[in-house]
């Protein structure tokens, strides 16, 4: 089944194409909102993502859906980028933060996925993007490196300026509950 | 708060740790967050209204630059054709004046097909060809093809004639056996070739004088003997010319005719040589003790 799925992307069904925008649609919605932070602006990129993976699907080879639905993310957090670095809401400043090898305390909660969405929502934007690209994307800091065009240590520095941030967010949400 | 206090729920996780629980949280994560207004149907109605009209503008530039293209095949299959001129000489004698310069007189019963654009002169009879500039022209003959260019020759060749005849009056041809083989020749200014077909190129100083009799319309003989000028007027006339003395074939005579008519040169000749002419249709007799 899933392999007709992908044989008919292939020569550009169009109810393939619907299917298959319909079980992806979402989860790719929220990798956009999650890096662009506006509703509008991520679907139309998102949208974007979709009409290369249908016109470029030549190019896709692995074969299963699994791995069409692994590439089409990948070329949607690309489409992501490419629209942040059009923002120029990117900056990347050169004082780099040394990373701590020290393992921050952290709190031990519970959180809801939609708590965590939101507060990686209220990071700053370089921050949140590095961010979602390691932690999320499971990104090495060479290929966020890449991504962004900066330096592999200023991939780390805002990586643990996020993390500091984001743990920061967290103590302060659940502090009266802490006490 | 104060995590170090053990009373306290804090605990120390590695980041590896807080890392899966973050992606998992997220990969789980099933609802859109409350102040999202954006759903997957909303999502592709925008789909499908950009990307649909793309595919028309796309569909439409493709179809507009594929008539663009249409025409312009159109266009240059036409100026091609333009390029392309076909004159058949069947009882009158022609002549063409090319753009640059160049002549082209055709002789009667004769056919030439002209390549503008390539400047290929395809030839079936006898033509005179005066080329100008720096133009190379091809002509391509039944006996094969030649090459030249600003010079002036007059080339004889047809598909029922064993051999080709041309003769070179100003420059020089260069003759190839057939295309691709390498072998050539080349008759320059004063010379005058015989191509027998696929056997052989000979090569003589001009001797013929009258070559051009039937572009000119006169006939020129300087001490010439008398066969010669009989055989000249039937070459150029559908006549047959006989003598009842052998001894007068060789008188020699000088004279310019204006006219390459063997009626009208043949009545010159009782004045020129002691004989005289009986015509019976198309036979004449020349009769006399002649010089």
């Amino acid at each position: 089944m899933q392999k007709r799925i992908v044989d008919k992307l292939r020569k550009k069904d169009r109810k393939a194409q619907e299917y298959f925008y319909r079980i992806n649609a979402k989860a790719m919605f929220l990798i956009c909102y999650r890096y662009l932070g506006n509703e509008e602006e991520a679907s139309e990129i998102m949208n974007d993502g979709f009409y290369k993976v249908f016109n470029k699907i030549h190019k896709f080879r692995d074969g299963g859906m699994d791995g069409l639905m692994a590439w089409t993310r990948k070329v949607v957090v690309n489409e992501c980028l490419q629209q942040l670095r059009k923002r120029k809401q990117i900056w990347f400043s050169d004082d780099e933060i040394p990373e701590s090898e020290e393992v921050s305390n952290f709190p031990e909660i519970a959180m809801d996925a939609e708590i965590y969405f939101n507060l990686i929502q209220q990071l700053p934007e370089s921050q949140k993007t590095v961010f979602n690209l390691y932690v999320v994307e499971g990104y090495t800091h060479l290929e966020i490196a890449e991504a962004l065009q900066i330096p592999e240590n200023t991939s780390r520095s805002y990586l643990m300026r996020a993390r500091n941030e984001l743990q920061r967010k967290i103590k302060k949400m659940y502090e009266n509950e802490l006490q | 708060m104060n995590c170090k206090e053990k009373s306290k729920k804090c605990t120390k996780m590695s980041y590896n740790k807080i890392d899966q629980d973050i992606r998992e949280k997220l990969e789980e994560m099933k609802e859109l967050p409350g102040n999202v207004n954006w759903s997957v149907d909303k999502g592709w109605e925008q789909y499908q209204r950009k990307y649909r009209t793309r595919q028309k503008t796309i569909v439409y530039w493709l179809s507009s630059a594929a008539a663009v293209f249409v025409l312009l095949l159109v266009f240059w299959i036409t100026s091609s054709k333009d390029q392309t001129l076909h004159i058949s000489a069947e009882n009158q004698k022609q002549q063409i004046s090319l753009k640059d310069g160049t002549k082209i007189w055709i002789n009667k019963n004769s056919e030439v097909t002209l390549n503008l654009v390539k400047n290929i002169i395809m030839l079936e009879g006898e033509v005179y060809i005066e080329l100008s500039g720096e133009k190379k022209y091809q002509i391509k003959s039944p006996h094969g093809k030649f090459i030249a260019k600003n010079s002036h020759f007059n080339l004889e060749s047809g598909k029922e004639k064993k051999a080709a005849e041309i003769t070179v009056s100003e420059g020089k041809v260069k003759f190839y056996w057939e295309e691709g083989a390498g072998i050539e020749k080349t008759i320059k200014n004063g010379e005058q070739a015989r191509i027998v077909q696929d056997i052989a190129v000979i090569k003589t100083p001009v001797e013929d004088r009258n070559y051009l009799a039937w572009k000119t319309e006169t006939l020129q003989f300087q001490n010439t003997p008398l066969f010669f000028v009989t055989d000249k007027l039937e070459e150029l006339n559908n006549v047959q010319i006989e003598f009842d003395n052998k001894e007068i074939r060789y008188c020699r005579m000088s004279n310019k005719f204006k006219s390459t008519s063997a009626e009208s040169v043949l009545k010159q000749i009782p004045q020129l040589l002691n004989c005289e002419v009986e015509q019976s249709g198309n036979k004449y007799v020349i009769k006399g003790p002649g010089c």
